[in-house]
């Protein structure tokens, strides 16, 4: 259990992202390492008192000089200590708390920027868990138990560094002890950590079905679901508890072995030095400090001992949480910036799987000309939704290109990409804010004007309309319902508000009723007039009126037709 | 204040208190073996001071290693019932929440999404813990306290009286001190809540906020809450970080106090050794003990933040009643002269009458925002109307528990929730149907295909596996047919299939529905082909009723939405 080992590991996987924190570190560690050695002088002072003491008996006189500087000594380390100490805590606190704000923001990015294909392949409840439970833990490690452990082992180091300076002989009988504490808590902690992985991976089951609970909350009372979920919530409970007594109590067993073995110390300790004593080797006093010494390292020891089960369970928080952040973030494509597009799309012999599972698209190749409205549509499974995906460039095809105009995407950049496209997905994702904000989110350029055309467009004014704060109305994804229909509109307006050159509606107006539906289409044939327009539906209503269609079967292209104007 | 967090959590503790009565009883025999094994110190230390033979120390040291092992048992069973009565306390806790979550009929008294798990993982963690370290290392703590001045009183009134003092003034200005920061723990929580649900959303919005090109936007947004949290945290650090080293510092100075007046105070007489020796070890073990305290008080206000937090989650929503079902009647669903107003103040429905009788199959339909979303609620008991009665199969759905009406009622949307577990959970969760009937419903849906292709059939894990949207329709089908209700409704239940699988899936319905009562809330034209009663919705009303036939030709509206809708 050496410290460098333990120096070293912890905070290096840190230095990559937050610089050398152990650097940054060692100034108050330092201090902190001078304060401890006044604490530890303290009972070497008290030792002095007490010989005074006793030595009064046997002679004359109280020497009141030596008592009142030995007092101010003593007063003098406290006063010291407990400045240094607590000064050191608190800058400690707030490097910690800076490094935890930063690893937050870095959180952020990479949720916000990691290549979808990566986001995906972590669960939602597996990521909201490191989030709300390893987040607060990397915390502790960095402002508390770090330098808990840290400042016990030095602690008890210099201790014992004391007491070999004071008597190495009586130093000597204590060290043979001591391996046993070290021994039994090397064991006993090794048995731990396997429980503590366990212990972590039920807690992060927990989270998950409590974040399956608040999404899934509509679905369970609909169908009377709650004893069947609380039942199974029940399974991670029970597992939880029990991973929690198994760890606790084994790392419980440590204090009471530590004690007996500090104890076994003590007489040993004792034993030889009252042979010392008895053979005029040693002083009264000097014993006296010498047995403090003895019962005072106990604690550090116990600290550092324990402190490691908690580190342990720390460290494998922080290895979660860097292994976000350590994530890549998806490329991007340079390009002139502000470019404008014509809209024309091509896709050249595109093939495509997601990460393991079998081939979705087999080699498909088309042209959409600007201005052209083209519908996809197909079976289901058969590839619609993953064309509009790598459209969007949120994957890379496996072979084959994807261009607008005669430029592949991977050589646009993101911005511009995120500029030309606006897009409807079949799950409209509404946030936490107003209406007004969900529909014109990051484009502070959109005007009043604008937004007022595309409402009349998507019809969302007439729901709107009878809201008492209107566009300021308050709304929210998960925790109070909005019907579909409202949420579509508000992700159609979003989309059109932007004007952008190419639109995608990923059956985006299914679940409308036919009149809303004709009404909807009819405006955006007008508003994006000249400009891309891409359906992707099965309804063959909709599809209709498109100038083409294409249709996909099970990964290939069956056929590329102008839509029958007849129908 | 105390009481409230008593209240919070007594209901949880009370089972327990046989178990805690005996950890405290086992405690204190504890601290009682622990005086004296420091006790036993005084004649090993008095002998080896005075030089006596070695093997009679020895004697002395087996004693007191015998009195260690004895007391490190006594620690290690009450550290093992500790943890096993704050892990069972925890357990239940965490029991009560989902259960109340899972009661409630929507989330809307969360603040925010995170909020339970939150609760779930850090309140609950935060009690147990503490639970944990009262009965654990706390407990003692006032026994060994009273002995030890005890034993004080015994060797010098005037030092006993002084340090029951300190001991007191250290317990009330750090209890002063750390209730002050019981509202910033609040407001750290809750900024902390803020901040777990702007990361959620953006796991939930990853694609669309890539697609918009967001990252930046919501980086800003971000930094807005984590700089709030941020604050909270170093105000925390801020107020309280010279606290907890407070006491040791103070018990020092105090001891420097004592020896300096001890030597004093010294007229002439003669001090044992060993008394002087004994009370330097009960001043480490007061210094030990009472270090302890400020780390007490500093979790109290934590504590307390936690304990309301998990009351207010864990309150049940409101208990119904159980009505009696009329069965004498003719209709499944009959409602008279029924209004609603949303919560938006918006009256959605407006003087309706329906009647919808046992074993029909019938359709509602009309235009967005008509009020068929809304009347579907109201059939689900997710809403009660303003005025009027709505009743169930004879169940007024004001007076009964949802839950009854839900018993009876299936419903199918358009998409459904996949929870963490295998297909078979999925379709069946309340496990009432064997494979061979879950089976034969997927097959007359068409939806068996799909399971027989899958390597591991009904047993594959859904928690990966990422289905496309006609798939997941299939889901939401099949999990409402194997439900044994007498009433199926299914809104928009086509949507995201092609019109083969469409027709396929009603055929399917009709089949294993026959006999029960059907109502469709869609704009399908084979649907409503398939039913012998439309209910035409537009304003809130029902506009008009009948066969499809009857209405195509009297209701030009309807026509139009028709006319609209011919594939």
């Amino acid at each position: 259990m050496s410290l460098g080992f333990y120096g070293k590991n912890i905070l290096d996987p840190l230095r990559e992202y937050y610089g050398d924190l152990g650097k940054r570190m060692r100034p108050y560690i330092l201090l902190t390492m001078f304060s401890t050695v006044a604490l530890s002088l303290i009972p070497y002072v008290c030792g002095q008192f007490l010989s005074k003491i006793i030595n009064i008996s046997e002679s004359d006189g109280l020497d009141l000089d030596f008592i009142i500087n030995i007092s101010s000594v003593g007063v003098l380390l406290v006063i010291f200590w407990y400045v240094s100490s607590t000064h050191c805590g608190m800058e400690l606190n707030k490097m910690a708390l800076d490094i935890c704000k930063k690893i937050r923001t870095d959180l952020n990015r990479k949720i916000t920027t990691m290549p979808t294909g990566v986001l995906e392949s972590m669960s939602a409840g597996d990521l909201t868990s490191r989030i709300v439970t390893d987040l607060p833990a990397v915390k502790d490690l960095i402002s508390r138990d770090y330098m808990a452990f840290f400042s016990g082992s030095l602690l008890s180091l210099l201790i014992l560094l004391v007491m070999i300076l004071v008597s190495p002989v009586l130093a000597l009988s204590y060290v043979i002890t001591m391996p046993a504490t070290l021994i039994v808590s090397r064991i006993i902690s090794k048995k731990s950590a396997k429980d503590y992985e366990i212990q972590k991976r039920m807690l992060n089951d927990i989270d998950a079905e409590m974040s399956e609970i608040v999404s899934n909350h509509r679905e369970i009372k609909t169908h009377n679901l709650e004893s069947a979920i609380l039942e199974k919530f029940e399974i991670s409970n029970r597992r939880f508890t029990e991973a929690k007594v198994n760890s606790e109590s084994r790392s419980g067993l440590i204090p009471p072995l530590a004690s007996v073995a500090s104890n076994l110390g003590y007489v040993v300790t004792a034993v030889a030095g009252a042979l010392m004593l008895f053979n005029g080797m040693l002083d009264l006093g000097t014993f006296l400090a010498f047995m403090i010494y003895v019962r005072l390292i106990n604690g550090p020891v116990l600290i550092s001992a324990t402190t490691v089960d908690r580190l342990r369970s720390e460290i494998t928080s922080l290895n979660r949480i860097l292994e976000i952040i350590g994530a890549p973030e998806a490329e991007d494509g340079s390009s002139e910036p502000d470019s404008s597009y014509k809209g024309k799309i091509t896709f050249r012999d595109v093939r495509f799987s997601y990460t393991d599972a079998a081939e979705v698209l087999h080699g498909i190749s088309f042209e959409v000309s600007p201005g052209e409205i083209v519908a996809i549509s197909g079976p289901t499974g058969s590839g619609k939704t993953t064309i509009v995906s790598l459209l969007l460039r949120f994957y890379n095809p496996s072979s084959g290109e994807v261009l607008i105009d005669d430029i592949n995407i991977k050589n646009i950049s993101r911005r511009d990409l995120s500029r030309t496209i606006g897009s409807v997905m079949q799950e409209p994702w509404i946030f936490r804010g107003t209406i007004r904000e969900n529909i014109v989110y990051n484009r502070d350029w959109i005007t009043e004007d604008d937004l007022t055309r595309a409402m009349e467009v998507t019809g969302l004014h007439r729901l709107t309309g009878n809201l008492p704060q209107g566009l300021d109305t308050a709304v929210d994804n998960d925790l109070l319902s909005l019907p579909l229909a409202f949420k579509r509109m508000i992700a159609m307006t979003r989309a059109i508000a932007g004007e952008p050159g190419i639109l995608i509606l990923d059956e985006a107006l299914s679940g409308l009723d036919p009149v809303t539906e004709s009404a909807i289409f009819d405006g955006l044939k007008k508003m994006m007039s000249g400009r891309t327009v891409i359906i992707v539906s099965h309804d063959r209503r909709l599809t209709s009126q498109a100038d083409r269609i294409i249709s996909l079967n099970d990964g290939n292209i069956a056929d590329q037709a102008r839509s029958d104007p007849v129908l | 204040m105390p009481s409230e967090y008593k209240r919070g959590l007594s209901p949880y503790i009370r089972p327990y208190r046989k178990s805690i009565a005996g950890v405290l009883l086992i405690q204190t025999a504890g601290a009682f073996l622990q005086v004296v094994a420091i006790s036993l110190l005084k004649p090993i230390v008095d002998s080896s001071a005075e030089g006596y033979d070695a093997v009679y120390i020895l004697e002395l040291g087996i004693i007191l290693l015998a009195v260690t092992v004895l007391y490190g048992v006594v620690i290690a069973s009450a550290s093992s019932l500790s943890s096993r009565i704050s892990a069972s306390i925890a357990a239940d806790m965490r029991r009560g929440v989902i259960k109340s979550s899972l009661k409630n009929q929507d989330l809307g008294n969360l603040k925010t999404p995170t909020y339970a798990m939150t609760c779930l993982t850090g309140d609950i963690s935060v009690i147990q813990e503490h639970i944990f370290q009262t009965l654990r290392t706390y407990a003692p703590m006032p026994v060994l306290l009273a002995l030890m001045s005890i034993s004080t009183f015994l060797i010098n009134f005037n030092v006993g009286l002084v340090l029951v003092l300190a001991i007191l003034l250290i317990s009330l200005f750090t209890l002063i001190f750390s209730s002050r920061l019981t509202r910033l723990y609040q407001a750290r929580l809750e900024s902390m809540d803020n901040l777990n649900s702007s990361l959620r959303e953006k796991i939930t919005g990853a694609k669309t906020i890539r697609a918009y090109g967001g990252a930046d936007y919501e980086k800003e947004k971000f930094e807005r809450v984590n700089g709030t949290f941020g604050r909270y945290n170093k105000l925390i650090v801020l107020k309280s970080y010279f606290i907890p080293l407070f006491s040791t510092a103070f018990v020092w100075l105090f001891l420097i106090f004592v020896y300096m007046s001890a030597a004093l105070d010294y007229s002439g007489r003669v001090i044992p050794a060993y008394s002087l020796v004994l009370f330097m070890q009960f001043t480490t073990c007061i210094v030990n003990t009472m270090s302890l305290i400020p780390y007490l008080c500093l979790i109290l206000p934590q504590v307390r933040v936690s304990a309301e937090r998990i009351a207010e989650t864990s309150a049940a929503g409101k208990d119904y009643g159980r009505a009696g079902a009329d069965e004498s009647g003719d209709y499944a669903v009959s409602a008279e002269n029924v209004e609603f107003v949303d919560r938006f103040g918006r009256k959605t429905i407006e003087n309706m009458d329906i009647s919808i009788p046992k074993g029909t199959v019938s359709t509602v339909l009309g235009p967005n925002g008509s009020g068929i979303t809304e009347l579907v609620d109201l059939i689900l008991a997710f809403s009660v109307p303003s005025s009027g009665t709505f009743r169930v199969f004879g169940m007024n759905t004001a007076e009964c528990s949802p839950e009854q009406i839900r018993e009876r009622v299936a419903y199918s949307g358009n998409h459904s929730n996949i929870f963490r577990g295998n297909l078979r959970f999925n379709l069946d969760p309340a496990g009432k149907n064997d494979d061979a009937r879950i089976m034969e419903v997927c097959r007359s849906i068409g939806f068996s295909d799909y399971i027989e292709n899958l390597p591991d059939k009904l047993d594959s894990d859904m928690s990966s596996r990422p289905m496309s949207g006609g798939q997941n329709q299939m889901l939401a089908l099949a999990r409402c047919l194997l439900r044994d209700a007498d009433m199926y409704i299914f809104g928009d239940s086509f949507l995201s299939l092609d019109e083969n699988s469409a027709r396929n899936a009603l055929n399917g319905i009709l089949r294993l529905c026959e006999g029960k009562t059907v109502l469709f809330a869609q704009h399908d034209p084979f649907t409503a082909e398939a039913s012998q009663r439309m209910f035409f919705i537009s304003g809130g009303k029902v506009k008009s009723y009948g066969s499809h036939s009857e209405l195509a030709s009297e209701s030009p509206a309807y026509a139009e939405m028709f006319g609209k809708a011919v594939r």
